[in-house]
């Protein structure tokens, strides 16, 4: 008997018939035993089956082991070898750091890039609305004619005829915003309060969690303050009392009963998202060109957006028909919620979109280019282990082990960075993102990874499939020759591809820059540097006319005394800060009445005349309001000179009359001053009318302070100040006019650092990928090279080939780039202020940056080819 | 004396055993615990056959296909090292669990 060799026996798979021949030389070695005692040989077989026992069931058992042993060995058998492929694979890429560093930071940066701004762009945009059959739900909104867009406010006369007259709702939620001193609760504080009929509540599917809903009996003329909490300002500021309906709420002085709760989570879009929703009572004071009321509607069922439109378009000329003083060139444009939720961000989140598929598309070009090189590079040592035994199988399998490692290790680090990137952009984005801060997208991400692995694996396996028998042999023949010229020709439109796609990318990025400091230049026409600002506004209940022009008098003149403050002045809207108060005149002195939409607007500005100096605001001719003008004298006022072209085109606006609200006596103009942006330094602004609080009592001011130290910090002095004039007075809503201007340009801002970092990261590996084609297109010519060494070129020589040819693949880069910028230009004309999409400086910066990056990547490569030993080459390798 | 029923445990102890001895085929093995034993255990002798392929899966035994005596084919088994370890501690086990029966089994 041998003595048994080796593990190699455990591995051998048990057929079937072992051991039924095992069995049987059990069952024959008995009968042989039974005979030779004497048995019959019919009769010692019997014996020999009996003894056995259940033969088959024994068969079957034995099997069942012999398989799971089998299939146990075989399980250990492939992990073995992917843990040996897997330390392969880690050598290889150990042994080659650039590569394995290059390639893993492009699956990063392409990964995280795209996870993250498709996310946040899924996330704001694609998600539903948190309302029930919030597609149903649609903004009303009044809009001239001639503008296009979604339209604005409207009057409450015009929406009772809205209610009466449509076909195609089935709700309609009204309603208008106001805020209001909250006093009875600790310190008086000032609170935003939205104004809504019942119809808000089926517009939106309301339900309060305590309580009842806003009922239509509370609508009518007389009815009793009412008012339901929200869900946050319950818990913060009530602490969750269950027993709250029915308690009193003091709002400017005024009773209001609190009637319910509105439900957790429930934040209406835009201004419905309030603290407190009060009973909007029916009141026609306002009349009908009184645009303070905002419509939302929610669909019958069956109708569709448009034919809402259609039927809004035709009310609208009804009335426009019945009441051509106010409603002329009126209409109604009818927009789904959505839009006006998402509609300012929409634009450049897709525009986000389109730069970050780039920068993927970048990325796998980048990958498959550098997995390509290598992979031709190594076709000698893949030709190699297959002729010493390795199978066609193992072979692809190590190789698709080295392209798994790298897509593991590069998408792992993607989303680490696409995490970082979305809580960077929520921080930095616009507002929309601090609703709701967007998450990774599940979807996307795995659309991403597949992606990226796949082009990884993909191009990875290029070497194994060039291995065809004859390009084995001609492989090892050719010693370091690489085979096939095939794989430069695409590795160099790979690269070509990359750097055009990095040109629109830097050239967009350049525009958006470009753009952005044209904007910083423009001349607010205010002073914002050290300016202090706060709402004080001032109860009907306790102050009429005349107190009120005492309380800012006396007020103004404290401050002017307080140490620290250069300037003071009142004003009924602060610039920059989204206040927004806008007359039409319509009657002139000397002319006939304007036609109620004819009549030029201006923006209204109630101040105390130390205004003007307070805000720097330069006068141009005449005079701006002084203390002389009071109530007794004739009302005077001041415009900017944006108003004084559109209403008095060509003549001296000094010394002209018109009629402005409030009053009925004719104000004289006494002076004009420079235009102020009030809207952003890059929208356009109505122009601006000023009257004294003085003979326009007006009790809703804001105290603007020029500050000579940080304004910030002067904000307790300035509570402290106000509280001793009144301390039953609350300021609210301070910031500084740095903050609100700075506020204004967060979107751009945000635009432009996205674009920026898109750019850079497509330009770097844009670079890489040329390098990686120069570097191996010298590699390939290594011979060619030599022998022309030999032959006698300078090492310069050799060196300008190399660099010639990286700036050439640059140049088409650049020129393709072009085209597809000029392209593209066109797509963000929204972003773009003041500057042309297909401006040249730009265009031709851009490419004389792109060639300037190739020569630097070509360099390398250029200084490894003067390097070349001609000797050491043409003696073989 | 009735015939008793054989543990699996058990029975792979013996085998173990037996195979200590020397290596032999599975109708040796089953002959000398029969022999060994007295026939006292009820023992079908297939049932050895899942355990000899058992015992080999743990790698306490291993096989090879050789000759037998009467020249026809046969699979032969012999101990591993981890096998005779195996045994060992097998043994001891079984000592000391009937050494504890039999302490209690005892008269006072």
């Amino acid at each position: 008997m041998s003595r048994i060799p080796g593990l190699k026996r455990f591995f051998r798979l048990e057929r079937p018939s072992d051991i039924d021949q095992e069995i049987q030389f059990h069952i024959e070695t008995r009968v042989d035993d039974l005979v030779r005692r004497g048995m019959d040989p019919d009769q010692a077989r019997r014996e020999a089956y009996r003894a056995f026992g259940d033969l088959k069931r024994y068969h079957d058992e034995t099997l069942t082991i012999d398989r799971e042993f089998a299939r146990e060995v075989r399980m250990k058998e492939f992990f073995a070898s992917v843990w040996s492929d897997l330390g392969y694979a880690l050598r290889g890429l150990r042994r080659s750091p650039v590569f394995t560093v290059v390639a893993i930071l492009t699956l990063t940066l392409g990964i995280g890039a795209t996870v993250a701004v498709f996310s946040a762009v899924s996330g704001v945009i694609l998600r539903p609305l948190p309302f029930v059959q919030a597609d149903r739900i649609v903004h009303l909104g009044e809009r001239d004619l001639a503008q296009g867009g979604r339209g604005g406010t409207t009057s409450a006369e015009n929406t009772y005829d809205w209610q009466r007259m449509n076909r195609s709702f089935q709700a309609m939620s009204l309603y208008s915003t106001f805020s209001m001193t909250l006093t009875g609760a600790g310190t008086p504080t000032r609170i935003d309060v939205t104004n809504v009929t019942p119809g808000t509540f089926d517009v939106f599917h309301v339900t309060p969690l305590l309580g009842r809903p806003i009922a239509p009996t509370d609508t009518m003329q007389g009815a009793g303050n009412v008012a339901l909490l929200s869900y946050d300002f319950w818990r913060a500021k009530l602490g969750a009392d269950p027993n709250v309906v029915g308690k009193p709420l003091q709002l400017n002085f005024n009773k209001f009963e609190i009637i319910g709760v509105l439900p957790e989570g429930f934040h209406g879009p835009g201004d419905l998202d309030r603290p407190l929703w009060t009973n909007f009572v029916n009141d026609t004071s306002d009349g009908r060109a009184g645009r303070s009321k905002n419509v939302y509607a929610l669909l019958k069922p069956g109708v569709t957006v448009q034919q809402a439109q259609l039927d809004m378009t035709r009310i609208a000329k009804q009335l426009e028909a019945t009441y051509p003083r106010y409603n002329k060139n009126m209409t109604v444009a009818v927009s789904p919620l959505a839009d006006v939720v998402f509609g300012d961000v929409e634009r450049p989140l897709y525009l986000l979109l389109g730069a970050s598929a780039l920068v993927l598309l970048i990325a796998c070009a980048n990958i498959s280019n550098l997995l390509v090189a290598r992979g031709i590079a190594r076709g000698r040592e893949v030709a190699m282990r297959a002729a010493l035994g390795a199978g066609r199988g193992r072979i692809t399998r190590q190789l698709l082990t080295e392209s798994f490692v790298l897509s593991a290790v590069g998408s792992a680090c993607g989303i680490a960075l696409a995490y970082a990137a979305l809580h960077t952009m929520t921080a930095l984005g616009p507002s929309v993102f601090a609703m709701r801060p967007p998450e990774i997208d599940v979807r996307v991400l795995v659309f991403t990874l597949v992606l990226s692995v796949a082009s990884t694996v993909l191009f990875g396996l290029i070497p194994a499939m060039r291995m065809t028998r004859t390009a084995l042999y001609e492989t090892l023949r050719e010693s370091g020759r690489i085979v096939g010229q095939g794989g430069r020709r695409t590795r160099g439109v790979l690269a070509l591809a990359q750097l055009a796609l990095a040109v629109v990318l830097l050239a967009s990025s350049a525009l958006v820059i470009k753009s952005f400091a044209r904007v910083l230049r423009v001349e607010p026409g205010v002073r914002t540097e050290n300016m202090l600002y706060a709402d004080v506004w001032l109860p009907r209940l306790r102050y009429d006319s005349a107190k009120s022009v005492a309380f800012y008098t006396e007020l103004e003149r404290r401050l002017a005394a307080t140490p620290g403050v250069l300037h003071v002045g009142f004003t009924s809207q602060v610039p920059f800060s989204g206040y927004l108060d806008r007359v039409g005149v319509s009657k002139f002195g000397g002319r006939p009445e304007v036609q109620g939409n004819d009549a030029p607007e201006g923006d209204r500005y109630v101040v105390t005349p130390a205004y003007f100096k307070t805000m720097a605001i330069q006068l141009v001719r005449g005079r701006v309001l002084s203390p002389e003008d009071r109530y007794e004298n004739g009302p005077v006022a001041v415009i900017d000179e944006e108003f004084a072209r559109r209403a008095f085109p060509g003549q001296d606006p000094i010394g002209q009359t018109m009629k402005l609200p409030i009053r009925s006596e004719f104000a004289t103009i006494v002076g004009v001053v420079r235009h102020v942006k009030t809207y952003g330094l890059d929208a356009s602004s109505p122009g601006q009318i000023y009257t004294t609080n003085a003979q326009y009592p007006w009790r809703w001011l804001s105290v603007v302070v020029h500050t000579s130290g940080d304004a910030a910090l002067f904000a307790p002095t300035l509570a402290r100040v106000v509280q001793s004039v009144d301390p039953d007075e609350p300021i609210s809503n301070v910031s500084t006019m740095e903050v609100a201007l700075d506020n204004l340009l967060k979107a751009r801002r945000f635009a432009l650092t996205l674009l920026g970092a898109f750019a850079g990261v497509a330009i770097v590996l844009a670079a890489i990928g040329l390098y990686g084609v120069i570097a191996y297109g010298v590699t390939q010519r290594r011979r060619e090279l030599g022998v022309r060494v030999a032959l006698g070129a300078q090492s310069t020589e050799i060196a300008r080939m190399v660099v010639a040819e990286g700036v050439r693949i640059a140049i088409l880069g650049a020129i393709l780039g072009g085209i597809g910028a000029i392209a593209t230009g066109r797509l963000m004309a929204s972003l773009l202020f003041e500057v042309n999409p297909r401006d040249p400086v730009v265009l031709a910066g851009v490419s004389v940056g792109l060639v300037a990056v190739a020569l630097i990547a070509s360099l390398i490569p250029a200084r490894k080819a003067m390097r070349i030993d001609a000797t050491e080459i043409l003696r073989g390798d | 004396m009735a015939n008793l029923d054989l543990l699996q445990g058990t029975l792979d102890l013996l085998v173990l055993k037996t195979l200590s001895w020397a290596p032999m085929h599975g109708y040796s093995v089953a002959r000398h615990i029969r022999e060994r034993s007295q026939d006292v255990f009820l023992i079908e002798e297939g049932a050895l056959y899942p355990a000899l392929h058992r015992l080999e899966r743990r790698g306490w035994i291993e096989s090879e296909w050789g000759v037998s005596e009467n020249n026809r084919k046969a699979k032969f088994y012999q101990l591993t090292t981890q096998g005779r370890a195996q045994l060992h501690a097998e043994v001891a086990t079984w000592e000391r669990y009937t050494r504890a029966v039999a302490g209690v089994l005892q008269p006072a």
